[in-house]
C-alpha cells in the first residue's frame, strides 16, 4: 500500500467522521458513505502493490492480486449501498413528516439531566 | 438430597397455586418441607467418620456446571436445624396469623426459603451453594417486607437485601478465584488441597469472608438484622434467628479449616470480627426497650460468639461452637415465639409497659424461663455446656481469649436479664402498663415454644444425646473426632472458674441496671458523634443514587453527536494503547505511482469539499466523483470486477440521491453543533487510521487461503476469473445471504417511502 493511498483512506475517514458528528440526518448519509469507501479501500490496497488481476490464465498465478480482499470489498461495496438507500429513505421521510431532518436531543436522556439540576436545586 | 429440595419447592408452588383452597392450612401444609428435612436427617443419623451421602446432577456438563450434594455430619448439624426449628415454627406460624390477613404466600415464601436453605447447606459445588445462597436473601426480603404497606418494612427489606446481596456477589467473585486456582469447583476438593497462596487466592479469602460477614449479620455490616425485625416473628424466629444469619458461620466452618492452612490473617480476622460484634450486640442489646430488638442484638452478639469459635478453625472451638450453634437454635427460636405470644396477646412488646405476665400467662412464664437460663449460660443447662466446651478450648489458646470472650459473655448474662425481668418482672413506676387483652394464650401458640424448651431442658441435663451429632459435625471439618467434651458437671477448674466469674459480673451489671443507663448514655453521647451502621447506610444508598444520576447526566446529555465522538474516541484510544504497549514494526511504504497520485489528490479534493459544501446538488456531484475516482484506484490495483461494480453502484447512488435531495431544500440548514471539536476528533480519527494502517501494512503476510482459491478455481468451479468463482461458487452462501439484506434494505426503504409519497399526492 503506497503513501498516497494511504492517505486518501485516512483523508476518507476524517472527512466521513467530520460529516457524522452533526445533525443533519442526509449530511451523516453522506458521512457514512465516504467512511464506507475509505473501509473498502483499506480491506483492498493493505499490503498489496499494483499487480495484474486475478485471472488465470492472463499472467503468472504467483503475480497477481490476492483475489480474497476483492471478493469481500465487492460484497461491501454492494451492502453499503443498501444501508445508504435505506438511511436515505430514513432521512426524507423524517424529512416529510417533521420539516426537518435534524436529529433532536433524545427526550429521555435530556429528562435524565432535568432530574439531576431539580435535585441540585433541592440541595443548594 | 434432591427429593426433599423438591419437595420444598413443590409444596411452595402448591401453595402459590392453591391459595384460596389452602387458606386455612397453610402452614401445616408448609410444614412438610421442614418434616422432609426431619426425616432425612433422621435417616441418616449417626454419619461419622468422614461419612458422606453425595448425590449428583450433572447441569451444564460442557462447563462443569454441576447441582452436587454432599450430606456429611457438618452438613446434618444444620440440616436438623433447619428441619427442627422449622418444624416448630410452622405449627407455630399456623395459629399466629388469622386467616384473614392471607398469610398463604407468607407460607409459601417461608418454605422456599426452607428449601434454599437445605439446598445451601448440603451443596458440594461452589456455584449451586450460591444460586441457593442468594435464594434465601430474596426470600429473606419478601419475608421482612412482608407487611408491604408499611414503609419502615419496606426499607428494611432493602437494607437486608442489599447487604447481604453484596456480599453475596462479593462471594461470588471469591468462589471463582478460588475455583479457578484451585482446580475445581467442589468445596471437598477445595478443603482437601487448599489453592497455595498467592495474590488472587488471598483476594478470595477475602471476598468470601465478606459474604460471610455480611449475612451473619457481623461487625460492621450487622445493622440490617435488627432492622429486619419488622418482619412477622415466625420469619424473625426461623431467618433471622435459627437459620439464614447462620448461613455466614456455615460458610467461614466449611472453609474455615482451608482458610487457616492458607492465609495467616484468616484466624485473627475471624476472632476479631466475632468479638468485636459480641461485645457491640450484647451492648446494644442492653439498651433496647422493645423485646424483640432485644433479641435481635442478642442475636447479633451470639453469631459474634459463633462466628469466632466455628471460624477459627481450631477443632476444640469449632466443636464448642457447633454445640453453641444447637443451644442457640433452641432457646432463640423458642424466644422469639415467646415474644410474638406476647406480642399477640398483649398487644406490645414494650418492656417498659409490661407487667405481671408471670401470673397471667404462668406456662409461657416457666418456657421463657426454662430457655433463658441457657442463653445466659447458667449451669446445668445446654447453653452452659456448650460455653463450658468453647472455655475450656480457650484456656488452652491463651488467658487472653478466654478473657475477652468471658467479658463479652458479661453482657450475654446482662441482657437476658433485662429480657426476662422486663417482660414478666413486676411494673415499673412511672409507666403506663398496657391494656391487656385477654391474656389467654391458646394451645397452640404454646405448643411449639414449649416444646423446643423442653428438648433444650431435656438436652442440658443429658449432653451426651447431643454430643454424637456436634462431634461428627466437628469432625467433619477439622477432621480431628472428640475434639471437645459436653459434660453435665465439667469439675472445678479454670473453665468453670470463667463461668462463674462472668455470671456474677453479669448479675451484678443486671442488678444496677440503672449504673448500666447512665453509662449507657455517657457512651451514647459519645457514640452519637461515631457513624453507626444504620446511619451510614441511610446515606449510603440515596448518596449512590444521586452519583449515578449525576454521572449519567453527565455522560448521556441527550446529543447524538456527542455520543458517536465518544465512541469513535474509545475506538481509537484502545487499540492505540495496545500497539504503544506491544510494540509494532514500521515499513516505510513506497510512495505510489503518478497515476495513484492523480487519482488520489482528486479524492481527496472532492472530500475534502464535501465536508462543507452546503448546496445539495453539489453535494451529489462531489460523491459521485470520489467514487468514480475510486474505481479508478480499484483498476490501478488489479480488480477489474470492483472497478465494475463501483461503477455502476456508483452510478445507482448519485441517481438515488439525485431523486431524494430533490425533495429536500437546496442547501443544509446550519444546526448549532459546534465546528473545533468535530474538526478535531475527525482529524484525530484520520490520523489513526493513517497509523493503524502502516502498522497492518507491516504486519500483513501472504495468505494461504488465496492460494488455494487460485489452485482450485479451474479444477473446482470450472472459472477463471477467481473473483466471480469465489462470489458465486467458493462463498456462494454468503453471496445468497448478502442478496438477502439488499432486498431487506430495499422493502424497508419503499416501506419507508411509500405511504409519504402517497399521502402528499392525495392532498
Amino acid at each position: 500500500m503506497s503513501l498516497i493511498s494511504l492517505g486518501v483512506v485516512a483523508v476518507l475517514f476524517a472527512a466521513g467522521t467530520y460529516l457524522i458528528l452533526q445533525r443533519m440526518l442526509s449530511r451523516v448519509v453522506i458521512g457514512l458513505g465516504l467512511v464506507s469507501h475509505g473501509a473498502n479501500l483499506l480491506i483492498m490496497l493493505s499490503g498489496t502493490r499494483p499487480a495484474p488481476p486475478p485471472v488465470i490464465g492472463k499472467s503468472q498465478v504467483a503475480a497477481v492480486a490476492d483475489p480474497l480482499p476483492q471478493a469481500m470489498v465487492l460484497t461491501a461495496i454492494v451492502i453499503s449501498f443498501g444501508v445508504t438507500a435505506f438511511l436515505l429513505a430514513l432521512a426524507l421521510r423524517s424529512y416529510l413528516l417533521t420539516g426537518s431532518d435534524a436529529v433532536e436531543d433524545d427526550l429521555e436522556d435530556l429528562r435524565i439531566r432535568g432530574i439531576e439540576g431539580e435535585e441540585k436545586g433541592a440541595s443548594a | 438430597m434432591f427429593v426433599v429440595v423438591l419437595v420444598h419447592l413443590l409444596v411452595a408452588a402448591l401453595l402459590v397455586v392453591a391459595r384460596r383452597q389452602l387458606e386455612r392450612w397453610a402452614f401445616v401444609v408448609g410444614a412438610l418441607g421442614p418434616l422432609a428435612t426431619l426425616i432425612f436427617v433422621v435417616a441418616n443419623w449417626g454419619l461419622h467418620h468422614g461419612e458422606a451421602v453425595t448425590e449428583k446432577w450433572d447441569w451444564v456438563p460442557a462447563q462443569d456446571l454441576e447441582v452436587s450434594f454432599r450430606v456429611d455430619g457438618y452438613a446434618l448439624i444444620f440440616l436438623l436445624v433447619v428441619g427442627g426449628a422449622g418444624l416448630a415454627i410452622f405449627l407455630y406460624a399456623q395459629r399466629y396469623f388469622t386467616p384473614a390477613r392471607g398469610p398463604t404466600m407468607f407460607a409459601a415464601t417461608m418454605t422456599l426459603f426452607a428449601g434454599g436453605m437445605v439446598g445451601l447447606v448440603a451443596s458440594d459445588h461452589l456455584l449451586s451453594l450460591f444460586v441457593f445462597w442468594e435464594l434465601t436473601t430474596i426470600s429473606s426480603y419478601l419475608l421482612i417486607g412482608y407487611d408491604d404497606r408499611t414503609a419502615q418494612a419496606r426499607s428494611a427489606a432493602l437494607h437486608a437485601a442489599l447487604v447481604t446481596g453484596a456480599g453475596g456477589l462479593a462471594m461470588l467473585g471469591g468462589f471463582v478465584l478460588l475455583a479457578e486456582a484451585s482446580g475445581s469447583y467442589l468445596i471437598s476438593e477445595i478443603a482437601a488441597n487448599p489453592a497455595e497462596n498467592s495474590f488472587a487466592v488471598g483476594l478470595a479469602w477475602v471476598l468470601i469472608l465478606i459474604g460471610a460477614v455480611t449475612k451473619s449479620a457481623q461487625f460492621p455490616f450487622h445493622a440490617w438484622l435488627p432492622g429486619a425485625m419488622a418482619a412477622p416473628t415466625p420469619a424473625s424466629a426461623f431467618l433471622h434467628s435459627a437459620t439464614m444469619v447462620k448461613a455466614g458461620i456455615f460458610l467461614v466452618g466449611r472453609m474455615g479449616t482451608a482458610a487457616v492452612a492458607t492465609v495467616d490473617w484468616w484466624q485473627p480476622a475471624v476472632v476479631g470480627i466475632g468479638l468485636v460484634t459480641m461485645v457491640v450486640g450484647g451492648w446494644r442489646a442492653l439498651r433496647q426497650y422493645d423485646l424483640k430488638l432485644l433479641l435481635a442484638f442478642g442475636t447479633v452478639s451470639q453469631l459474634g460468639f459463633m462466628f469466632l469459635l466455628i471460624g477459627s478453625g481450631i477443632p476444640e472451638l469449632v466443636f464448642s461452637g457447633l454445640a453453641a450453634l444447637l443451644a442457640h437454635a433452641l432457646f432463640k427460636a423458642t424466644l422469639f415465639m415467646v415474644v410474638g405470644a406476647i406480642d399477640h396477646e398483649a398487644g406490645t412488646r414494650d418492656l417498659r409497659r409490661l407487667s405481671g405476665l408471670n401470673r397471667s400467662m404462668p406456662v409461657l412464664f416457666a418456657v421463657a424461663i426454662a430457655v433463658s437460663l441457657s442463653m445466659a449460660a447458667i449451669p446445668l443447662t445446654f447453653g452452659f455446656d456448650a460455653k463450658e466446651a468453647a472455655f475450656h478450648g480457650l484456656v488452652h489458646e491463651g488467658v487472653l481469649w478466654v478473657a475477652a470472650v468471658a467479658g463479652a459473655s458479661v453482657l450475654t448474662v446482662a441482657y437476658t436479664a433485662r429480657f426476662v425481668f422486663g417482660a414478666f418482672g413486676p411494673h415499673v413506676k412511672g409507666q403506663e402498663p398496657a391494656q391487656g387483652r385477654r391474656l389467654r394464650l391458646s394451645n397452640l401458640l404454646l405448643a411449639a415454644p414449649a416444646t423446643l424448651a423442653v428438648i433444650s431442658v431435656v438436652v442440658g441435663f443429658f449432653p451426651a444425646l447431643a454430643f454424637p451429632v456436634v462431634d461428627a459435625a466437628a469432625e467433619a471439618v477439622t477432621g480431628v473426632a472428640e475434639a471437645g467434651e459436653l459434660l453435665l458437671w465439667p469439675g472445678l477448674g479454670p473453665p468453670l472458674a470463667w463461668s462463674l466469674a462472668s455470671l456474677t459480673v453479669g448479675s451484678l451489671l443486671a442488678w444496677r441496671s440503672d449504673l448500666v443507663a447512665r453509662a449507657g448514655d455517657a457512651v451514647g453521647v459519645v457514640a452519637a458523634r461515631l457513624p453507626s451502621g444504620e446511619g451510614t447506610f441511610r446515606r449510603f444508598v440515596p448518596g449512590l443514587i444521586n452519583f449515578a444520576d449525576r454521572s449519567s447526566g453527565l455522560i448521556q446529555n441527550g446529543s447524538l453527536p456527542t455520543y458517536v465522538a465518544i465512541i469513535l474516541l474509545v475506538a481509537i484510544v484502545m487499540p492505540t494503547v495496545a500497539v504503544l504497549s506491544n510494540g509494532a514494526t514500521l515499513v516505510a511504504p513506497p510512495s505510489g505511482t503518478l497515476l495513484e497520485w492523480v487519482l488520489g489528490l482528486l479524492i481527496v479534493a472532492f472530500a475534502v469539499s464535501l465536508a462543507f459544501v452546503r448546496r445539495r446538488f453539489a453535494v451529489v456531484i462531489l460523491l459521485g466523483g470520489v467514487g468514480y475516482a475510486i474505481a479508478g484506484l480499484y483498476a490501478v490495483f488489479g480488480a477489474p470486477d470492483l472497478t465494475l461494480t463501483q461503477l455502476l453502484i456508483e452510478t445507482l447512488a448519485v441517481a438515488l440521491f439525485a431523486l431524494v435531495l430533490r425533495h429536500l431544500p437546496a442547501t443544509f440548514a446550519r444546526t448549532a453543533t459546534a465546528r473545533t471539536p468535530r474538526l478535531v476528533v475527525a482529524l484525530l480519527v484520520g490520523a489513526f487510521v493513517f497509523a493503524g494502517g502502516l502498522v497492518a501494512n507491516a504486519a500483513r503476510t501472504p495468505s494461504r487461503v488465496a492460494e488455494t482459491f487460485l489452485a482450485q478455481s479451474i479444477p473446482e468451479a470450472g472459472g477463471s476469473n477467481v473473483v466471480n468463482v469465489i462470489l458465486v461458487d467458493f462463498r456462494g452462501f454468503d453471496t445468497l445471504g448478502e442478496i438477502t439484506v439488499l432486498v431487506a434494505a430495499t422493502l424497508g426503504a419503499a416501506g419507508l417511502i411509500r405511504p409519504v409519497i402517497r399521502n402528499r399526492r392525495r392532498s
